[in-house]
């Protein structure tokens, strides 16, 4: 309280300064912020993605030929024997689903003919509906039936189904027809649209894969376009399961290796290897790489802030000086110090988040979704106001406290009290 | 009460040596009031900081009731002072942010059991005479209410010793007379022992005893 009191006195003494801390301190905090959400909900459980915990995924494949000229190495996504022989038998999974991770240009048509839709294509199975938990705002999910007789039925996204019909109700879209990429499909259902970042489960539209012509048709055995993503509750023996199954394979055939890395992988790993090969991912790197990346991202900010604080130091010596005579010693001082900059870090970085809160709003997250960008991009408020991220801001601040205020103050103290109280 | 031994303060940079002080040599008594006199820079201001341990002497002791505090750690100092001296400086010293009575109550909010602080600051406000003026600022005062809430704040904690520097040398001789009877009448009715660095000869006189200061050594006139 008396610290509270002691810092609204010194805002209304020095309010230039209390100007400058706030607004540069919350310029950094935004920045952290949009990073942190970006960041977080690669890996966190968010619509509708609420089972990454349990989910694993298993995206690519890497083929050793041994032939006369050496060894011959390729690496892709799955062909669909591959799955239905590597992956679907695997034990340790109630759910699995075989997806493509279609990172084209696909445009829709719309109706009254407008201008074309360009939009983002998820062609699926079936089981995508169990694993990912999309909320239906109206009809329901393409089924069995309609995945092997290869109907040309789609789910869209609200968002989406907004582009191609107009402001009309979803129930009423149930039913109606569209053309995506000049070929004609109905509408089966409208979900609540995820967000760009969620790269397995995003998409406009969801169609079933085998309305596809040549969905089966993989120039190579072993290879095509497919993922698959499997709830499990033993992340660890589907991996043994799976590692079994390659040497099998490998000791009964000569001229080919195959691996699959370590995969299946969870979403932590899914999430942060990004664009990189899950292969030789380390978690431990990315970690020291990313506090490495904040510390390098907050010092500038620190050092300036540093500066001002430095400044306002060389200002309240003799203050510090008097406190110092009258019984305060140097530690009980510095964590007042301390104490009345982290609110006003911590102001700052309320604006900050604030600020953050609206960047992501109005679709600064184009910046970090790579590949098509067809979408509007939109986060959800779960994504930003989640208590984990909350928590990292405050922590950030803290260390941003630390970094700014740490050194002047200290530097300040150590001032014989006489010096200091000379200096009034 | 307070005895100073063989102390001496040196002031080094890297090509000047200035001695401060030249093996002083001071026993205050208990109640005492005691006035320290000398030109400007003989030391006067150098011994009382020692006195109050603001400041290390370069060698000697400062004992204080029998206890050589000379060796003390920053906490350890810091208590101590706290316990035992009030400080008055010449241009008051008070933090222009805080409230009178904020400023009053400094020196308990650094006591582990302090009672309750508002009531002994405005205890000590009343004592001056400024119970009036407590909501007000530093700012809003003159000079000589500014160094009445200085004393104030300097006798809130109860200490033994009150060290006062150059108390009057910022008023009109009328503020000046009005503090000085403050301060007797802390010395006579509460005890109080009392040490003041002055200039001012008729003030001096007033007091139990008076030093001579000159060029760093106490002198005998």
């Amino acid at each position: 309280m008396r610290t509270l009191k002691n810092l609204w006195h010194q805002i209304c003494r020095d309010k230039l300064f209390t100007a400058i801390y706030i607004f540069g301190t919350a310029l950094t905090l935004a920045t952290v912020t949009v990073i942190a959400v970006m960041m977080w909900n690669k890996v966190a459980p968010v619509y509708p993605e609420y089972q990454r915990d349990n989910t694993v995924y298993v995206n690519s494949l890497k083929t050793i030929e041994k032939t006369d000229n050496g060894n011959m190495t390729r690496q892709g996504n799955l062909g669909l024997s591959t799955i239905k022989d590597f992956i679907f038998t695997l034990p340790h999974h109630d759910i699995a689903t075989a997806y493509i991770d279609d990172w084209d240009n696909h445009y829709a048509q719309r109706p009254d003919g407008g201008r074309d839709i360009e939009l983002r294509r998820k062609p699926a199975d079936p089981a995508f509906f169990q694993l990912f938990n999309f909320k239906f705002l109206a009809g329901k999910p393409w089924g069995q039936a309609e995945f092997d007789s290869g109907l040309r039925v789609a789910v869209l996204g609200d968002r989406t189904a907004r582009k191609i019909f107009g402001a009309t109700e979803p129930e009423q879209l149930t039913g109606r027809r569209f053309t995506l990429d000049f070929v004609e499909y109905t509408v089966c259902g409208i979900v609540k649209e995820g967000t760009p970042t969620e790269t397995v489960s995003y998409a406009g539209v969801i169609i079933p894969y085998t309305s596809l012509s040549g969905f089966n048709n993989e120039t190579l055995e072993l290879w095509g376009s497919y993922c698959v993503a499997l709830r499990t509750d033993d992340k660890d023996g589907i991996r043994r399961a799976l590692k079994e199954k390659q040497e099998r394979y490998n000791s009964s055939h000569d001229d080919i290796e195959i691996s699959f890395f370590d995969q299946p992988v969870d979403s932590v790993v899914l999430g942060l290897s990004g664009n990189t090969s899950i292969e030789g991912f380390n978690l431990t790197d990315i970690l020291l790489a990313g506090t490495a990346s904040l510390l390098v991202l907050l010092l500038v900010p620190a050092l300036n802030l540093s500066g001002i604080i430095w400044g306002r130091m060389e200002g309240r010596l003799p203050e510090m000086g008097v406190r110092k005579a009258f019984g305060a010693n140097r530690s009980t001082l510095l964590s007042m110090v301390l104490w009345e900059n982290l609110c006003l870090t911590i102001a700052g970085g309320i604006i900050g988040f604030a600020a953050a809160f609206l960047m992501l709003k109005f679709g600064i997250t184009d910046l970090f979704v790579t590949g098509n960008r067809a979408d509007e991009s939109i986060v959800t408020n779960e994504m930003v106001l989640s208590g984990q991220i909350i928590i990292f801001i405050f922590l950030v601040c803290c260390l941003l406290n630390i970094m700014s205020a740490l050194v002047p103050a200290w530097r300040s103290l150590r001032k014989p009290i006489v010096e200091s109280l000379k200096e009034n | 009460m307070l005895t100073l031994n063989d102390i001496n303060k040196i002031y080094r940079t890297k090509t000047i040596e200035t001695c401060a002080l030249n093996n002083v040599n001071l026993h205050v008594e208990k109640g005492e009031f005691l006035s320290i006199m000398g030109p400007s820079g003989c030391g006067k201001s150098t011994l009382l900081n020692i006195m109050g341990l603001l400041d290390r002497p370069t060698s000697g002791t400062v004992t204080v009731n029998g206890e050589d505090v000379t060796g003390l750690g920053d906490r350890e100092l810091a208590r101590f002072r706290n316990r035992t001296f009030g400080f008055v400086f010449q241009s008051f010293q008070l933090i222009n942010t805080l409230s009178v009575l904020d400023n009053v109550t400094l020196p308990l909010l650094y006591r582990s059991n302090p009672g309750n602080i508002e009531q002994l600051a405005r205890e000590a406000l009343e004592k001056v005479g400024l119970s009036h003026r407590m909501t007000h600022k530093p700012t809003q005062l003159s000079g000589g209410q500014a160094q009445r809430v200085a004393i104030a704040r300097a006798i809130v904690g109860n200490p033994a010793i009150i060290l006062a520097d150059e108390p009057c040398g910022n008023l009109d001789s009328r503020m000046g007379s009005e503090i000085m009877e403050l301060l007797h009448e802390l010395n006579t009715s509460d005890g109080r022992t009392i040490v003041m660095v002055t200039h001012n000869e008729s003030q001096a006189k007033e007091t139990d005893r008076i030093v001579h200061f000159f060029d760093g050594q106490q002198v005998t006139l």
